[in-house]
């Protein structure tokens, strides 16, 4: 049994929604929705400002800019671009898992439930987060398939839908807000928790 | 003069990456013999980056009877080295020529750099009379301090790279606007105008047209037990254990260094194996060392080591000892609380990746600004990266940048990808077109991307993307829309941000 750590901390805005003051570490958290990038950038933004370091596995057209307003500490941010056969791709997750305390991964549809058990292991045991991301329209000539992330037992799904855009018009503004609802839910979470995310016109977050 | 500049030999290569590309290897293997070829005759050489070497005339010279018969050994030895790896088939088939090189002697770094760009168009070393220098570099343009970057260290902190060419390219740019043409048109300012100026690269400059090398030599005492090292109790095998001690050593190095305000810019590096054989190397870095970046270059040093003198047992010892401090101008992450374990456990895991799937596996996001948001951000190889430097350099980044895209930002950006083009479709079913006046011909109202088909139910823009203008070469005249769609026979939205660019749609970002 491996030594609790507390919890990875989370913004304030979304206490509500991890009542163990954060995100219990050595747990997987499966985010699903068109928001599911964003609201996991969020959840993990507070970490990197205190020290921890973020991989964002298989997403090579992350926009960082995204990241810089989700307060995310770009100086302790990578993307990683693993080999997507599933065997390569675990082990190299599993090498990261060892120097970063927040994984991002967006796994290849070869992914196979064994090898996601392994990783998942491998965060147990250090402790870490992991992070299953859904990117659907990231590639936009083949829809997504949403089935390389059911190779994860998840301890908590994330639910990221827009629910609304404002400030965009028919041929005027432009979008400047962006309401996201996170509905947490899960195995470890049996009674599910809502919350309203607000992506919108963020000047800096940033905190030296 | 306060201090005289070290008279020095620089070996340069100007095309050794693309040399080596050819090739098919890397730049730092292929120019691993050339390196050896020099060090049969001069014991201790400076490798600064792959193409250059560098070293002290003084022992040398008095060897070899001269700088003329220096330099013509040290061109014999390199000559028959390409010429070996041409015959031996290494080289042979490829249809590569043999790269040129040039050798140039001089008082200081910056002086044999450009007496080697000599040498490069002569075919003969160049070999500037001591004490003559200072006249040389009178004559010589400013422009010359772009192809000598890499001798004489980045203008800033980080290794040599595209970037610093390109500050450099600044410099110079500036200097040549102030009507300072030549090296010795810059002597004749003060060293405060120069640091008012260029900040603390003036201070360098002030200094290299003056004939002198950018770092004074040391005046204060060094710190005691600068030297750092490591006895194995057995042969020890394995790189990463290694590389693990050097780790620890380099951290040590480094953390004693800058707890006396000092950081190492000349490094010597000694590998011993159970039976005796050694690997030393010194190493140079104008900004000073890191401890990632001595892990990287002992990296370098041990491959090469096993790889052509094959030494017959385990490492049991490691010496890293500085030969040239400077005092620590305050560019080190230390004066930010230091670098903590969680950094230091994240560049490992990043070797380790690294290590397995080669450097290109990893990117790491650098702040460039710019209107178009696919170039925010750089993302630079891991290998060309210091991450503790990075730490410093990132943290007053901007987030809003005049003339970019509101906030906020689409977590997926796109770059011009041949699969990225889309459909825009007017009302009337035919493509949406933008005017010279950045009028659209329709309103957007169907979007097509690969098998799926929206609805456009609102939209910004277009907005115009000139950029550069000025230069006809890399001008883009692109514009851009943001788009709030719906999927058909869905309740789902979407937005993103298309790009209209030589006719031709395609997205550039996806809120996600």
């Amino acid at each position: 049994m491996p030594a609790v750590r507390a919890p990875l901390p989370v913004a304030s805005s979304l206490l509500s929604l991890f009542t163990d003051g954060g995100v219990v570490r050595g747990r997987t958290v499966a985010c699903t929705g068109d928001a599911a990038l964003s609201a996991a950038l969020a959840v993990s933004a507070a970490a990197t400002r205190v020290g921890s370091w973020l991989a964002v596995v298989g997403v090579p057209h992350l926009g960082v800019g995204a990241a810089v307003e989700a307060g995310v500490a770009i100086e302790r941010l990578i993307l990683a671009q693993p080999p997507s056969a599933s065997r390569e791709w675990v082990t190299t997750v599993a090498a990261l898992v060892e120097g970063f305390d927040v994984l991002i991964v967006a796994p290849p549809a070869s992914l196979t439930g064994h090898d996601a058990r392994r990783l998942q292991s491998r965060i147990v045991a250090r402790q870490s987060v992991l992070l299953v991301v859904d990117v659907p329209g990231a590639l936009p000539t083949s829809r997504t398939s949403g089935n390389a992330s059911r190779a994860f037992v998840a301890d908590l799904d994330v639910q990221a839908n827009t629910v609304s855009w404002a400030g965009i018009e028919r041929g005027g503004s432009h979008i400047t807000q962006r309401l996201v609802q996170l509905r947490v839910g899960g195995r470890r979470c049996p009674v599910p928790r809502e919350a309203t995310l607000d992506l919108s016109c963020v000047t800096s977050q940033r905190v030296s | 003069m306060r201090d005289q500049p070290t008279r020095v030999v620089v070996v340069q290569f100007p095309h050794w990456s693309a040399y080596a590309d050819a090739l098919g290897c890397s730049a730092r293997s292929a120019f691993e013999p050339v390196v050896r070829a020099v060090v049969a005759h001069v014991p201790l050489v400076e490798v600064t980056a792959p193409g250059i070497i560098v070293f002290a005339t003084r022992g040398p010279s008095r060897h070899a009877g001269g700088d003329d018969a220096l330099a013509a050994l040290v061109r014999a030895a390199i000559q028959r080295q390409l010429g070996a790896a041409h015959d031996t088939g290494a080289v042979h088939g490829t249809g590569t020529a043999r790269p040129r090189f040039g050798i140039g002697i001089a008082d200081g770094r910056l002086a044999a750099a450009i007496a080697a760009q000599h040498s490069l168009h002569t075919g003969t070393p160049h070999v500037v009379a001591p004490g003559a220098s200072r006249n040389v570099l009178s004559d010589t343009p400013v422009h010359a301090l772009v192809q000598c970057v890499e001798v004489i260290g980045a203008v800033g902190a980080g290794v040599p790279g595209a970037d610093d060419v390109a500050s450099y390219r600044e410099v110079v740019s500036l200097l040549q606007r102030l009507g300072l043409y030549r090296f010795g048109d810059v002597a004749t300012l003060s060293e405060a105008d120069l640091i008012a100026r260029l900040g603390a690269f003036g201070r360098d400059l002030f200094r290299l047209a003056h004939g002198m090398d950018r770092h004074p030599p040391l005046t204060v005492a060094p710190p005691p037990d600068r030297v750092c090292s490591h006895q194995f109790d057995s042969p020890v095998e394995s790189r990463d254990a290694v590389l693990a001690i050097v780790d620890q050593l380099a951290t040590a190095v480094v953390g004693h260094l800058v707890a006396h305000g000092l950081s190492v810019v000349r490094l010597h590096v000694s590998l011993e194996s159970d039976h005796g054989e050694r690997s030393e190397r010194m190493w140079y870095r104008a900004d000073g060392w890191s401890a990632g970046a001595i892990v990287e270059s002992v990296r370098w040093q041990l491959d090469a080591w096993v790889q052509h003198d094959a030494p017959t047992s385990g490492v049991v010892g490691v010496r890293l000892s500085p030969e040239q401090m400077v005092v620590d101008v305050g560019r080190q992450a230390s004066l930010w609380g230091g670098e903590r374990d969680g950094d230091r456990h994240a560049q490992r895991a990043i070797r380790r990746v690294v290590d397995m799937h080669g450097a290109e596996s990893v990117t790491i996001p650098t702040w460039r600004g710019g209107r178009d948001p696919a170039r925010w951000f750089e993302f630079v190889r891991s290998d060309a990266v210091d991450l503790e430097r990075r730490v410093v350099r990132e943290v007053a980044m901007p987030v809003t940048w005049r003339g970019s895209l509101p906030s906020p930002a689409p977590s997926l950006v796109f770059d011009a990808a041949p699969d990225a083009h889309i459909d825009v479709h007017g009302t009337d079913g035919r493509s949406v077109g933008v005017t010279s006046r950045h009028a659209m011909s329709d309103e957007p109202a169907v979007v097509r991307m690969g098998s799926a088909t929206y609805d456009v139910l609102a939209w910004a823009g277009p907005w115009p993307v000139e950029e550069r203008w000025w230069d006809a070469q890399r001008a883009r005249r692109a514009v851009r829309l943001q788009l709030l769609l719906r999927e058909r026979g869905t309740e789902q939205t979407r937005a993103m941000i298309a790009v209209l660019e030589h006719h031709v749609w395609r997205r550039a970002a996806w809120y996600a």
